[in-house]
Parts: C-alpha cells; structure tokens; sequence
C-alpha cells in the first residue's frame, strides 16, 4: 500500500495523501516531505481529516440520494487554502490535500493509476478468495443423502 | 546605487513632481509612486499612492499601488525583525512582528511567532497575542474549534494578566460577533466592574441585557456560525438588495444550452431558479445543490481548508459542478466535464450577484 501512495505523495503541491475506510478510519496516510503547508498551526490531524473527509462523502451521497443519483466517484472540494481530491478505491476512498497553487485536475491521472495498481494489487488475493466461496455455498435448503444412480423422478416414484 | 544613477533618478522624481504638480491625475500619481517603488523608497511610494487614492478614490490602480508598496514595506521589516529575533530576542520585538503579521493577514505565522514569544517569556501579552491571532483565525474560517480554543487562550491570558481589560474586551467581541448574548452580558459585567463609567460598554450591557432571554447557547451559537458561514454582524443574504432574476435567467438559459448540460441552476438562500428539470426535478435538483453547498462549506471550513470556492461530483448521474459565492450558488449539471469557460462563467454568474448586491451599500 505504501507503494501506492507513494508516487502521489511525491508530486509537487500534494501534501498529504491518504487511503480512508469508508467509515472514516485511516488505512495509510502518507505525508509529502517537501510540502509545507501554508498554515501548519491550522493543519488538521490526519486522522481528524480522514473521518471529516469520509463523512462530508456520506453527507453528499444523503444529499444527492433524493434525484437517484449514485454515489460520486471523484469529488473535488477546491478551498482558500488548498483543495482536497477524494475517489473510491477498491473498498477505500482514496484522499489527497494539495495546495492552493496547484489544480486539483493535475491529480486526476495519478489517482486513477493509483487506484488500478491497488486492484492489481488486490486481484491475486481477491480471486482464490472469491472461488471457494462460491464453491462452498450452503444450500437454502436441506439436500437428500447422494443416490448412486439417476435422480428419482415424480413419475417414478411409486406408492 | 551608483552616483550617476542616483543624479539621474533624482532628475527623474523631480520631473514628475513638477508634472503631477501641473496636471494631476491618477496617472502622474501613479507614476511618480512607481518611480519611488522603482527607487526602493517603499514609503514614499504609498505616501504618494495615498495621497492620490485621497484626489481619486476608487482608483484600483492606485489602490494596488499603495497596497503593495505597503505589503513589500512591510516584509522587509518583517525580515529585519526576525533577524533581530535571532541575534537578541526580547518583547518588543515579538509584539512588534506580530502585529505586522496580522496586519498583513499572516494570520499563522503571527500565531506562531505568539507561541514562541510565549514559550520564551510566559508573558500575558504573549498569551493574549495567540488568542487574538486565534480570534482572528476564527473570523476568517468560521471553525468552531478556533472559537473554542480561543476562548481557552483568552481565559489563560485573562489570569495572567489580572485587572486587564484587553481580554475581557476580546472575549467580549467573540461572544458579540457569535450572537452567544447570554455569555456576552457576563463579560460586558465584568468589564465593567474593571472599568466602571465606560459608557460604551454600559450602552452595550444594556442591550445585551434585552438581547439575552431568546440567546443560544455559546455551543449552539457556534455550532449556527460554522454551519451558516456567517457571522451574527454580517448581513444575511435575504435581507440584502436581490439580484433581480431577470439578470440571472438568461444566464441560465444560455449555459443550458451547451452541448451535454442538463441543468443550469442558482440558489440563494430559499429562492432558486432552474433551468432544464422542471416541476419537482427542478426543486429536487434545487434543494440538491442547496444541501451540497452547505455541506460542503462547513467541511472545508472544518477540513482547516477555509473558505469553499468550487465543488464538483462526479459520477455515473454525470458531472455537478458548483461555484458557491458570497450570497449564492450556481451550479452545473452536465453530462461531460464541466469546461474551463463555463467553470469561469460561473464564477462569474456568483460574483456579479454578489457585486450587485453591494451596489446599494456603497
């Protein structure tokens, strides 16, 4: 995961990215070294940032539920003192802070690759994960002991 | 600067004195500024700058004139106070660099050159410097959080600075400014059992004494002003002169016509136009972008972001691209990306309902 944010955190202008469940708790946060944000006595815990990031998210998604509109992929919130970038990512919202300078559409490419490298990342894992499951999915109803030869059909059956 | 420069310059200053003598105009003070500016005599270039902004105001060139021959000025001081921070740090120094940092609205770096005067002294005045640049903080980004925390410096300074009126008068000024009337009676009293006879303070005791039964709470107070964005002196934007919509409408209309937009939308407070949906759409839609806007203010507020200037959603609806302004919003809701030229449009549509609005105040 490190790898993913990495490349993000490096770009001149971000300062901060970061990978949030969807409940607001940080999974990685990955801070710029060369950026200094203009306000470090303002600056917000990451984790304080996370859980208000996550939870503005929930509010649109309540705000814009009454037209029937799906959860917003990418959203930008462009502000005085910087702009904040969030996408989902694979059972994650992908965060990124940059500074004021710098246009939020710069980060759009490199959060999508970011997200990609974490479904590859994800893929192997996922997959023989994904196949036992099905395989071993409990019946909705209790199943006859195995007959040997051909299922006995209604008309078969004597009485 | 070489001699010859000097005696050239020198001839220069005098020539354009003797022009702006003859024939004043915002030209020739602008120019004669400039050449000071050009001279490095940044004083002189906003004495000038000023004294024509007094024969012409309203001038923005003028006015920015003098607005950055001040700010240039002053970060030259600024350079010069932190150097003789380093060598020999005393009070007067930190006061004085504090205040020229708020001044010219570096807001943190004055909060942090508070804390260091603090930490090197635990001086009162110190204290009472990081609440003020606390407050100032408040003022500007509305955070309940900087209110709050501000109170606590202010209690702070308030003990250690015993019989002081300065930070009771701060205080006072939050709780004013928050519409918490209720703790803002209380420090009014207080302030005068320490000044007794301040007929300003006794007017403002009074009123607050009628203002106090229909107060809320300091939390709710704050709570109100970090969801609003406003402050309890400002205006609300119902109660000031509308934009008519006939301004806004064909705005609207045109914008809808772009290829792959679907709405075109502007809200202030309870009234809104739409153009595109209609019906019930239309006041989904509208209410939509009412609530996002909100929303959005407060977490950018709360984010430590400060004001919001541009929110976009995307998604598999499309593309919702909103410009919240001062007294309104408009937004955009379109198939494909909003453009760079309707982005501005908007901004637009937001700042000129804003300028109009301010038209009958000046």
């Amino acid at each position: 995961m490190k790898r993913i944010l990495e490349p993000l955190a490096q770009i001149p202008g971000v300062r901060m990215a970061l990978l949030v469940a969807h409940d607001g708790v940080p999974v990685m946060i990955k801070n710029a070294t060369d950026s200094v944000a203009p306000d470090s006595a303002e600056a917000v815990a990451p984790e304080s940032l996370a859980a208000l990031a996550a939870g503005w998210l929930n509010e649109l998604e309540r705000s814009v539920g009454p037209l029937s509109w799906g959860s917003p992929q990418r959203v930008v919130l462009r502000a005085a003192r910087g702009s904040l970038v969030m996408i989902h990512a694979p059972g994650a919202l992908l965060l990124a802070i940059v500074d004021p300078r710098m246009s939020p559409d710069e980060l759009r490419l490199p959060m999508e690759a970011a997200v990609v490298r974490m479904q590859r990342l994800l893929r192997p894992t996922q997959e023989p994960a994904a196949a036992p499951s099905v395989a071993v999915q409990a019946p909705a109803l209790p199943s006859r002991p195995e007959s040997k030869g051909r299922a006995p059909s209604r008309a078969d059956t004597s009485l | 600067m070489s001699f010859v420069r000097r005696f050239l310059s020198g001839s220069r200053l005098r020539e354009l004195r003797q022009v702006l003598a003859d024939a004043p105009s915002p030209r020739s003070y602008a120019a004669l500024a400039n050449e000071h500016a050009r001279l490095g005599e940044m004083a002189d270039a906003e004495r000038v700058a000023r004294e024509g902004l007094e024969l012409y105001p309203g001038n923005s060139e003028l006015g920015r004139m003098a607005d950055r021959s001040r700010a240039i000025e002053a970060e030259g001081r600024t350079r010069e106070l932190y150097k003789e921070l380093r060598e020999a740090p005393r009070p007067a120094i930190w006061r004085e660099l504090f205040e020229l940092l708020i001044a010219s609205g570096r807001i943190a770096r004055a909060e942090e050159c508070a804390q260091e005067w603090f930490n090197a002294t635990g001086d009162g005045n110190a204290q009472l410097a990081r609440a003020q640049a606390r407050c100032e903080r408040f003022f500007i980004d509305r955070r309940r959080d900087d209110a709050k925390f501000a109170l606590e410096l202010l209690g702070a300074a308030e003990k250690l600075l015993a019989r002081d009126p300065r930070p009771l008068r701060l205080k006072l000024d939050l709780y004013v400014r928050v519409g918490a009337w209720k703790e803002a009676r209380r420090t009014a009293g207080q302030c005068l059992e320490l000044e007794p006879g301040d007929a300003l303070i006794e007017a403002r005791f009074r009123s607050l004494n009628a203002m106090q039964d229909q107060a809320p709470g300091l939390e709710q107070a704050l709570r109100e002003v970090e969801k609003s964005g406003r402050l309890v002196d400002e205006a609300s934007p119902l109660s000031e002169a509308s934009t008519s919509a006939g301004e806004i409408r064909p705005l609207l209309k045109r914008m809808c016509t772009e290829p792959g937009v679907r709405a075109a939308i502007y809200v202030r407070g309870a009234t809104a136009l739409v153009q595109g949906p209609r019906g019930a759409t239309a006041e989904r839609t509208a209410r939509t972008v009412r609530e996002v806007v909100q929303k959005s203010r407060t977490a950018a507020r709360r984010l430590g972001l400060g004001q919001a200037l541009e929110i976009t959603l995307e998604g598999e609806f499309g593309h919702l691209h909103v410009s919240p302004g001062d007294l309104g919003a408009a937004a955009l809701w379109s198939a494909r990306p909003t453009s760079e030229r309707l982005r501005q449009e908007l901004a637009d549509l937001t700042a000129m309902t804003a300028s109009t609005s301010q038209e009958p105040e000046a």
